[in-house]
């Protein structure tokens, strides 16, 4: 096989970091999430894996449920993951100038995910431990599936990711994405669409792997023969990715410079002028306090406007559990409710990254108002979290459990804000800090609110 | 049979929304020419450039280096130019040396140890980029630019921050170049650094070519009161205009 020195490059880069930041550095990133995915075992097992004290034979729905469940959310995040390394990549800026082969470049990038997010499988499954517990044969069945829509899910998002390039810039898509881009330039919008599309596409796969490892468990094994179908699924997604890598990788990052561009042009054009979201909180602050809540507000929303608009698409989601009439529905959009919470709360760990440096160091904030500051803006932004879950479940199942779910968020929000702000004050492990953290917190809050831990 | 120019921009128009960044140039530049690029803040050198490099695609026209359209053959385009862009990115984790290296292989070849020569960072060329000062970078960039001896170099202000000596042989060098053949269009603020080095002059101003001069025709105080005239005309055809 022929060299990569894409990939050749990239491991003496991780040595010569590894090396920099110290071993044990690389130790703990890796280490870590395993470590949180051991701790979220007793969490876990309450709510996802109760069929487990049912008798053996009728645990092939809960084996189906939890394989869906998982193979799904990797092809979510893997979704993203891919995103983030084939078209945002900070490697573009670097190659773009030179004659690269983009489909060595579209490897080296694959690859480079698959080293940098291996624990997502693995803490999958060690997550999943308890099943190995009392049935070893059916978690090495879960494990197939897991591998295997961690595959999907990186071939399906590889040639999604690069065929979104094509569509922003065809003409025959434009009608399309002129109807769904809303305030977006037009390009933009085949990227926001795609990790949407890679999770439509590849849901056919994951379910029908789902759907034999139940039909398998209940007796019939040949059933078992659709766990090869999301690998199937992915060598026939990975087929064409070299031929489309030649086309869209150079492509992409004009297509970046030009949503870019629009943003900066938007921006510098009166933007200064018009109010950012929420701005209108400050007017009810005393000023010492309203300069840092302002600050928050415009820095956030220019700079991370589509994490702080995510809140009111998970409430959006916890008023859709909250609609259905059976009984665990209001502790179902509570858990979801919490969880986005605790998802659009790391904001606050990053917007202390995002500051720069020499403002820090040459005007401080006064600790005590930028604490209160970033209290009040990441309480503003969660409202969607809270309030769309809330009336739902007010409307369906009465006022009792909608104010339970109510305090349960609004618990949520005064633990999870602090532990933001306080992760955000170490610029380089904030987020690492925050994540453990909030994983646990959300697993926690999930057990107790379906049943408590075991 | 007239020769193909090394550089050529068609009618090439940019613009971001209403921001219009480029307006229509049509430019050629021979084999061989060393041109400077010069305008005000905002005046579309950077946009041009950029495009040029192939990172940027006109909204009309097509640019072409050595008859190679670069949006259609990115690769091959690539292969003709070295770029120094305005703000270079290199690897932070690897060496100068190694850098270069990887850009040698990518390139299918390129001579290393000269590179580093002519940066001079042969004595830093195993500390990591990440140690780097910035003037450290962009003759990290500039080396990498040159490295495998591409038939068109494109410089957008890539002499900014270096120190005078280096400045001094990159130039030199830049001029050998030149003379044997390699195109170099530099953008530049610095009116002398064009005024040393370059063979024909173009200035930009609100997306348009308002002057190409040969540098020999304009005396020593006349690229700058070129440059102070066509602005202020510039200027007030933009008010007329608006």
């Amino acid at each position: 096989m022929a060299r990569n020195p894409y990939l050749a490059a990239y491991r003496l880069r991780r040595r010569h970091r590894l090396q920099t930041v110290g071993g044990w550095v690389g130790l703990a990133q890796a280490a870590v999430p395993l470590l949180v995915a051991l701790l979220l075992v007793p969490f876990v097992e309450p709510v996802f894996l109760g069929f487990l004290y049912l008798p053996a034979s009728d645990w092939g729905g809960g084996f189906e449920a939890v394989g869906d469940r998982a193979g799904l959310l990797l092809v979510a995040v893997t979704a993203l993951d891919v995103f983030s390394a084939l078209i945002r990549s900070p490697d573009r800026a670097v190659l773009d100038l030179h004659p690269v082969d983009p489909g060595a470049v579209v490897v080296f990038e694959v690859v480079r995910v698959i080293r940098e997010r291996a624990w997502l499988p693995i803490g999958l499954l060690l997550v999943l431990l308890p099943v190995a517990r009392v049935a070893p044969g059916a978690w090495l069945l879960l494990a197939g599936l897991v591998f295997g829509c961690w595959a999907l899910g990186l071939a399906a998002s590889t040639l999604t990711h690069l065929a979104a390039v094509e569509v922003a810039e065809s003409e025959t898509f434009a009608p399309l994405l002129d109807l769904v881009r809303g305030h977006n330039p037009r390009s933009q919008a085949a990227f926001i669409y795609a990790p949407g599309a890679v999770l439509a596409a590849a849901a056919g796969a994951v379910l029908a792997a789902g759907w034999g490892l139940r039909t398998g468990w209940q007796g019939q094994p040949a059933a078992y023969a659709l766990l090869v179908v999301p690998y199937l699924a992915a060598a026939v997604s990975w087929w064409p990715v070299r031929r489309l890598a030649g086309r869209a990788w150079f492509r992409a990052s004009a297509v970046l410079a030009d949503i870019d561009a629009r943003y900066a042009a938007l921006e510098g054009r009166g933007e200064e002028a018009r109010r950012v979201y929420l701005d209108w909180v400050v007017r009810f602050l005393p000023v010492d306090l309203g300069r840092y809540v302002l600050k928050d507000l415009r820095h956030g929303w220019r700079g991370r406007r589509a994490w702080i608009t995510g809140p009111w698409l998970g409430g959006l989601v916890g008023l859709a559990a909250s609609w259905s009439a059976a009984h665990s529905a209001p502790a179902a959009a509570a858990g979801i409710a919490v969880a986005c919470v605790w998802l659009f709360a790391a904001i606050g760990a990053v917007l202390d990254r995002d500051d720069p440096p020499f403002l820090v160091h040459w005007m401080p904030a006064p600790p005590r108002a930028r604490a209160a500051a970033r209290w009040i803006v990441l309480a503003a932004w969660g409202q969607g979290a809270v309030w769309l879950p809330f009336l739902g479940v007010w409307l369906r199942h009465g006022i009792g459990p909608a104010l339970g779910l109510f305090g349960t968020v609004c618990l949520s929000v005064a633990v999870a804000v602090p532990v933001a702000w306080a992760c955000g004050r170490s610029r380089a492990w904030g987020p690492w800090l925050y994540g453990p953290v909030a994983a646990l917190a959300v697993a926690a809050t999930a057990a107790w609110t379906v049943g408590g831990p075991t | 049979m007239s020769e193909t120019p090394a550089i050529r921009f068609e009618a090439v128009h940019k613009s971001y929304g209403r921001v219009v960044a480029v307006r229509r140039v049509d430019l050629s530049v021979a084999p061989g020419e060393f041109v400077g690029l010069i305008g005000h803040n905002g005046a579309g050198k950077t946009t041009l450039l950029r495009m040029l490099m192939g990172v940027l695609h006109p909204n009309e026209g097509r640019v072409l280096v050595q008859g190679v359209d670069v949006h259609a053959d990115p690769v091959e385009a690539r292969r003709h130019m070295g770029a120094v862009p305005e703000e270079p990115a290199i690897y932070e984790y690897l060496t100068a040396r190694e850098f270069l290296e990887f850009v040698a292989e990518v390139r299918g070849g390129g001579d290393v140890g000269a590179a580093l020569e002519l940066a001079g960072l042969h004595a830093d060329a195993d500390r990591l980029v990440r140690e780097y000062s910035q003037g450290m970078r962009r003759k990290t960039a500039l080396a990498a630019a040159v490295l495998a001896d591409p038939a068109v170099l494109v410089l957008d202000e890539a002499l900014n921050g270096l120190d005078p000596p280096s400045a001094a042989r990159v130039k030199a060098h830049l001029r050998a170049l030149v003379d044997r053949g390699t195109t170099v269009l530099l953008s530049t603020h610095v009116i002398e650094t064009v005024q040393a080095v370059a063979d024909r002059v173009i200035m930009l101003a609100h997306g348009r070519v308002v002057a190409d001069e040969r540098a020999a025709d304009l005396g020593e105080e006349g690229l700058e009161r070129l440059f102070l005239d066509k602005l202020a005309q510039s200027v007030q055809a933009g008010s007329g205009e608006r």
